[in-house]
């Protein structure tokens, strides 16, 4: 798979696929006795995605990853902020949609059987974008088998429904589906997710594979880090509707240094029980915040082990740290040093 | 608490049996499962979803749902056989010397009752005490597992609390009673990866300082290594492998266990994943030999026949033909024979 | 709480105003001139129509009428049959308690009968018992009231005579013949309204035997009747209670015949009769009445939701 160009971010934004300009999605609840509140799922987030390149995003539920999925693939048109996609701002549409038709961009969920018609047959559910496209029928049937080779799915499965077919399959025939339109970027929504594992693996070497055969961009959604990062070529990680990190997927040793990324990868236990014995676990203890009720300043400060009063007062950047990553964070890089003194008890910073 | 005897076997199952009646035939989903427990180790499950870990769990318990049964087999907790028991018997062992938590805590609780009714409950089903007593012993149990001013939030609803703190007091809840056995099933599949850690933390703890043992049935892998000290691994219904967790990680010798390895992104070498071809077979369906054969880049000739788990070394059991013979698995020499079965649904 | 409750107290009279409003435009439209009928057919000339109206005050126009009848209303004056020419407030404070008391035993009933046999029927999903359950509750369903009215009044004059009262006697002067004189009215209402309960309280405890939380009441060791009885069965009530304020609404049909019936002298059968003659005061009033207690059984099962189901109260 291509790289990034290194320099993504400064000259070139117009050969960029699709671009978000401090884009939000707020909700506002009905009710609620204090007058309703506003959930911030998206919060002012600014974006660039390369043509080849895999974004990936890492977050817990309610970071507002797949709200910002449903946004680059044109489902959900921002509260505020623009979408602009190959130099061009994208419309606001009512119709839920018309963007990502337009734009030729496809969504894959973890739930297959549930985007598949139960009483439809496989064939029927990859071809509806074909009938959207207005396609014949026998060059349609040509384009689905081809399409199910392409999946890795035998060509016998076109007349059986999906109650017949095994998850990894479905999940196959949904992505197949995607592929029908052949769409310039698919958002997977933990599309692997609900796989056992070997049929995850599968599905991850099959998606790299299409990649490596057709011009798609992917946006590859998860909580789990491990598929991400083998997945793709930038990691954005969110928390609380904002990304605190852009990093480099292939340049692992410049380390991590938003203490929310640092954190999230050291919960993560790996199927290694030699560095499992070795590692240190971060083990966050303030209470989890809400997109209703933000913090201030730093959203990760009530959380963060290395907060400072500074950090409950201004909310940071998400400034450069190299060529290709950025992070949102006052004491970028100090962590390590940070987090040992506070361990040790000789500073007592916490915000 | 401090003076537990660890080491000392808690729980054996021999030859345990539990089928399913489906219209195509009868299904062994566990399939003569015999294993040893003892006090304060954590035993890994892992396996496919329909690899019966989960059955095998809820056999323990006597909570298989109908019209599933267990059929024949040992489960001996202390010396007696709980196949032997009656309802009530059995009802008395379930929460006071096994529990069991589940995968998902905020379905897990009743959504109608304060979270202290459904705590004292799990006393008071058991021993005659007070009120005031089973109130007593429910707020300890909460301090515990770490939950903060215990005694108040006993009056809230199973709504008022994430879940990670909902799979804290479903742990308390566990220990009321101080059992010998915690059946976990996917305890932190449904939380955060934060929250994930907290409640590993906590099991382990509570492993270590209390002598439980721990039944840990888990898809992930890294779970596993985190906190398990032996594992079972098991394929349509049988062990494949059983192995310190040191071993399965470093030596693994079935070819399913390698191939689950190989399939964790974490450990990807290049730009693929060692995938292995194919899916399960069907239960109804069983490849009449080794039923990992049709995806297996190992097999040979004798695989034709079902193999029996058979004991390579210093407590590693494998079932394979390969392995038996070769004392492990050999170095595959054409690994592209794997790839070239990949990407079969 | 407090506010909800003032919430739905306001939405309530609101909902009256504009029924009542309602039956009196309907009233006025429907066929028939209740003046001609009044002064007979013959005598109809239309100086007597005219003085007829007149008296009634049927020659005002229909917004200053029912400013007047809503004044009246509010102060407790429901006017005059135009049949009996008795007082309508009066004669409906006789008949409401018996329709009541009518009305609330057959439900109850009705729960009684509904809610074991629809927990026995989800526990034992499939089986012999669970299917005869549901021809039963079918055809319990799809008779209607004056088939097994009828059914009940033969049943109670030939085979339970000694049983069976055939007048109505108030609670207040004999409990027990109370109890013998609406025991038939009562099961001819309560057996169709069960088959629904019936119903729904076996399609939500199979819902509710299915959650996790089951299981975990079964891994801390409670006895399965505990199971159902005290986890899965407090879980399903949310639905069936609704059902049950919904049913007090069909349940006026019912009572209209059975009163007939059993010739029960409740606000059915007065109801029945008004209609019949056109006494529109009554059909106001009585409508006003029946709708009123529509509306508080329903606010009672707003009330319960929340403490069935505690995560509602956040919402309210």
């Amino acid at each position: 798979m291509k790289r990034a160009a290194p320099d993504a971010d400064s000259g070139k934004q117009a050969m960029a696929l699709l671009r978000l300009d401090g884009v939000s999605v707020h909700f506002r609840l009905r009710g609620r006795g204090r007058g309703g509140g506003v959930v911030r799922a998206v919060d002012n987030v600014d974006l660039t995605i390369d043509e080849g390149e895999v974004l990936g995003i890492v977050g817990e539920s309610g970071c507002g990853k797949t709200t910002l999925g449903r946004v680059i693939v044109g489902l959900q048109s921002p509260t505020a902020g623009n979408v602009v996609v190959r130099g061009e701002k994208r419309p606001l549409r009512q119709r839920p949609g018309a963007n990502a038709r337009r734009d030729g961009f496809q969504m894959v969920y973890q739930d297959a059987a549930g985007s598949l018609n139960p009483w439809k047959r496989i064939g029927w559910s990859i071809a509806e974008p074909l009938r959207n496209e207005g396609m014949r029928k026998p060059a349609m049937r040509e384009r689905v088998l081809e399409l199910l080779d392409q999946v890795g799915l035998p060509d016998s499965l076109i007349d059986q429904y999906p109650g017949e077919l095994s998850g990894g399959q479905q999940q196959r025939a949904a992505i197949a589906r995607a592929l029908a339109g052949r769409p310039r970027l698919i958002v997977l929504d933990e599309a692997v997710s609900s796989l056992d594992m070997s049929t995850q693996a599968q599905v991850l070497n099959l998606l790299k594979d299409l990649a490596e055969r057709h011009p798609v961009n992917y946006v590859f959604i998860s909580h789990d880090i491990a598929a991400v990062d083998f997945m793709s070529d930038r990691v954005a990680v969110m928390y609380l509707g904002k990304i605190v990190e852009l990093e480099d997927a292939h340049d692992r040793k410049s380390p991590l240094v938003h203490p929310y990324s640092i954190t999230l990868r050291s919960a993560v236990p790996v199927p290694d029980p030699v560095v499992e014995r070795r590692r240190n676990r971060i083990v966050l203890t303030g209470p989890v915040a809400s997109a209703t009720d933000l913090p201030s300043g730093c959203r990760f400060h009530t959380r963060c082990p290395i907060a400072q009063p500074l950090c409950a007062d201004a909310e940071p950047e998400l400034a450069s740290t190299s060529e290709t990553s950025r992070v949102a964070c006052h004491f970028a890089g100090e962590f390590d040093d940070r987090y040992a003194a506070a361990r040790a008890g000789t500073t007592g910073g916490s915000g | 608490m401090s003076d537990v005897e660890h080491d000392r076997t808690i729980l054996s199952v021999r030859n345990l049996v539990t089928v399913y009646p489906t219209r195509l035939g009868v299904v062994p989903a566990v399939d003569h499962i015999g294993f040893e427990l003892r006090a304060g180790e954590i035993l890994g499950i892992v396996g496919d979803s329909g690899s019966g870990k989960t059955t095998l769990a809820r056999s323990l318990l006597g909570l298989v749902a109908a019209p599933g049964r267990i059929v024949s087999g040992e489960i001996l907790l202390h010396g007696r056989d709980l196949l032997e028991f009656s309802g009530e018997e059995m009802r008395q062992v379930r929460g006071t010397e096994i529990a069991m938590i589940f995968q998902n805590p905020i379905r897990s609780f009743h959504p109608g009752f304060t979270i202290g009714r459904q705590l004292t409950e799990a006393v008071t089903r058991h021993e005659r005490v007070s009120r005031r007593d089973a109130r007593e012993r429910a707020i300890e149990a909460l301090t515990w597992v770490g939950m903060p001013e215990p005694a108040i939030r006993m009056k809230d609803h199973p709504h008022q609390f994430s879940g990670g703190m909902l799979q804290r007091v479903m742990i308390a809840m566990s220990l009321l009673n101080e059992p010998a056995v915690l059946v976990a099933d996917e305890p932190t599949t449904a939380l955060d990866v934060t929250i994930q850690a907290q409640i590993l933390e906590l099991i382990q703890r509570l492993a270590v300082d209390r002598g439980l043992g721990v039944i840990l049935v888990t898809h992930n892998l890294g779970m596993v290594a985190s906190i398990c000290d032996r594992v079972i691994v098991m394929y349509a219904g049988q062990i494949v492998e059983e192995a310190s967790v040191d071993q399965v990680f470093a030596n693994p010798s079935h070819p399913y266990t390698v191939g689950l390895l190989d399939s964790q992104p974490d450990r990807a070498t290049g730009t693929r994943l060692e995938a292995m071809a194919g899916g399960s077979p069907r239960m109804t369906d069983l490849p009449p030999g080794c039923r990992f054969e049709p995806r297996c880049a190992y097999a040979e000739t004798e695989c034709s026949q079902p193999p029996t788990l058979w004991p390579l070394s210093d407590g590693q059991t494998v079932r394979c033909w390969v392995s038996r013979r070769h004392g492990g698995l050999p170095d595959l020499p054409d690994r592209e024979a794997s790839r070239a079965g990949r990407g079969l649904g | 709480m407090i506010l909800f409750a003032a919430r739905r107290l306001a939405e309530a009279v609101a909902v009256l105003f504009v029924l009542t409003f309602l039956i009196y435009v309907i009233g006025t439209i429907v066929p028939g001139d209740i003046a001609q009928q009044m002064a007979g057919i013959e005598g109809a000339t239309p100086e007597r129509m005219a003085e007829m109206r007149a008296r009634l005050g049927l020659d005002r126009p229909l917004m200053v009428r029912y400013g007047e009848w809503l004044g009246n209303a509010v102060r407790g004056d429901f006017g005059h049959s135009l049949f009996t020419e008795r007082d309508i407030a009066a004669d409906v404070r006789q008949q409401f308690p018996v329709s009541l008391e009518v009305a609330f035993a057959s439900v109850l009933l009705a729960v009684v009968i509904g809610i074991p046999l629809g927990v026995y029927a989800a526990v034992h999903t499939g089986t012999i018992v669970d299917r005869i359950l549901r021809g039963i509750s079918l055809v319990f369903f799809s008779v209607p009231t004056f088939v097994s009215g009828v059914l009940f009044v033969w049943l109670g004059s030939i085979i339970l005579k000694s049983y069976y009262t055939s007048f109505y006697v108030p609670f207040t002067e004999d409990p027990i013949a109370n109890l013998r004189s609406i025991m038939l009215p009562c099961l001819a209402i309560a057996l169709p309204t069960s088959a629904s309960i019936i119903q729904m309280t076996r399609t939500t405890m199979i819902a509710s035997l299915q959650e996790p939380f089951i299981d975990t009441a079964r891994v801390k060791g409670a006895r399965e009747s505990r199971v159902r009885y005290i986890h899965a069965l407090r879980a399903s009530l949310g639905p069936v209670v609704t059902l049950i304020g919904l049913l007090f609404g069909a349940l006026v049909g019912g009572l209209i015949i059975v009163e007939q019936i059993f010739n029960l002298p409740g606000l059915g059968r007065g109801v029945l009769l008004a209609i019949a003659e056109r006494d529109f005061p009554y059909v106001i009033t009585a409508t006003l009445v029946i709708a009123s207690v529509y509306i508080v059984v329903n606010f009672i099962v707003d009330l319960l939701y929340p403490i069935l189901d505690p995560r509602q109260r956040e919402q309210t």
